[in-house]
């Protein structure tokens, strides 16, 4: 993989088990993500959960696959009535809040 | 290497790949004087036109170092890389004054030096600006990429910051 090849990439190490808040500058909305882990993250390990957060309205996010590896659980979408805590949160799943004063992916 | 530091000042004892990763497995270093370091990160990442910041893995086991007076690790560059240190013999109690079974050494960026099993050398002069992760934590690479509309993220740094719940709002 090279940043010459896979523009505007970000690259760091995590700690599995732990949430991190993303942003860039003091807050720039994405139009497109990809997102890759180390083939070191196994199925065995803690997930790492990431909060985005936006600033303009996005009434959805379209979550794509992860290649090669597991799919995003498409199917468990939390919605912002969700019962969405630390520990409803599973391995590919994702949550969406629009709600003004919120709006987190 | 011969024990003459006029003839070596500079010396590399090696130099892992700016792409891709790298396996260091029973190797011994001697004599390395002032201004030499005996493992450095990321080959040519020095320039920033060859920069890639893409956060190398370096797997470590099976290392020693004797009359080592330069440094033993300098991150060349961004300093994103991840060093495994496999079985202990990489850092030793020489990083810090503790033994770990294993560790994973990493740049102190804020988001890992807060963890608490995450410490800094307490010899930053060979060992860079680093801290180790001890074996009760997984430190491993994820990245973000494609970022769009790519005008909006030139030249932009993201910044992350561990948080407690996934309720927290960071301010």
């Amino acid at each position: 993989m090279d940043s010459k090849t896979l523009p505007k990439t970000y690259a760091l190490p995590y700690i599995t088990g732990n949430i991190y808040n993303i942003w860039w500058l003091t807050g720039l909305d994405f139009d497109h993500l990809s997102m890759f882990s180390s083939y070191s993250l196994t199925t065995n390990d803690l997930g790492i959960r990431f909060k985005f957060n936006y600033t303009l309205n996005r009434e959805m996010y379209d979550i794509g696959p992860i290649r090669p590896g597991e799919n995003f659980n498409v199917s468990s979408l939390f919605t912002p009535d969700g019962n969405f805590t630390d520990s409803s949160c599973y391995n590919g799943e994702y949550y969406h809040d629009n709600s003004v004063g919120n709006r987190t992916l | 290497m011969q024990n003459n530091p006029s003839d070596v000042t500079g010396a590399k004892g090696i130099i892992t790949p700016g792409l891709g990763n790298i396996r260091i497995d029973n190797i011994r270093f001697y004599n390395y004087p002032a201004n030499t370091h005996s493992i450095e990160t990321c080959n040519k990442c020095d320039s920033p036109l060859s920069f890639t910041n893409t956060v190398q893995e370096i797997f470590i086991s099976n290392i020693s170092y004797t009359n080592i007076s330069g440094n033993k690790l300098f991150m060349n560059g961004a300093k994103r890389e991840i060093i495994y240190d496999l079985d202990g013999t990489f850092t030793t109690t020489a990083y810090d004054g503790n033994q770990r079974v294993s560790a994973a050494v990493v740049n102190n960026y804020p988001h890992l030096a807060s963890d608490p099993a995450c410490l800094p050398t307490t010899n930053p002069q060979q060992w860079d600006t680093t801290i180790a992760c001890d074996s009760s934590v997984k430190v491993v690479r994820v990245t973000f990429n494609a970022l769009a509309p790519t005008s909006t993220f030139s030249a932009i740094g993201l910044k992350a910051q561990p948080i407690n719940s996934i309720t927290d709002v960071v301010p």
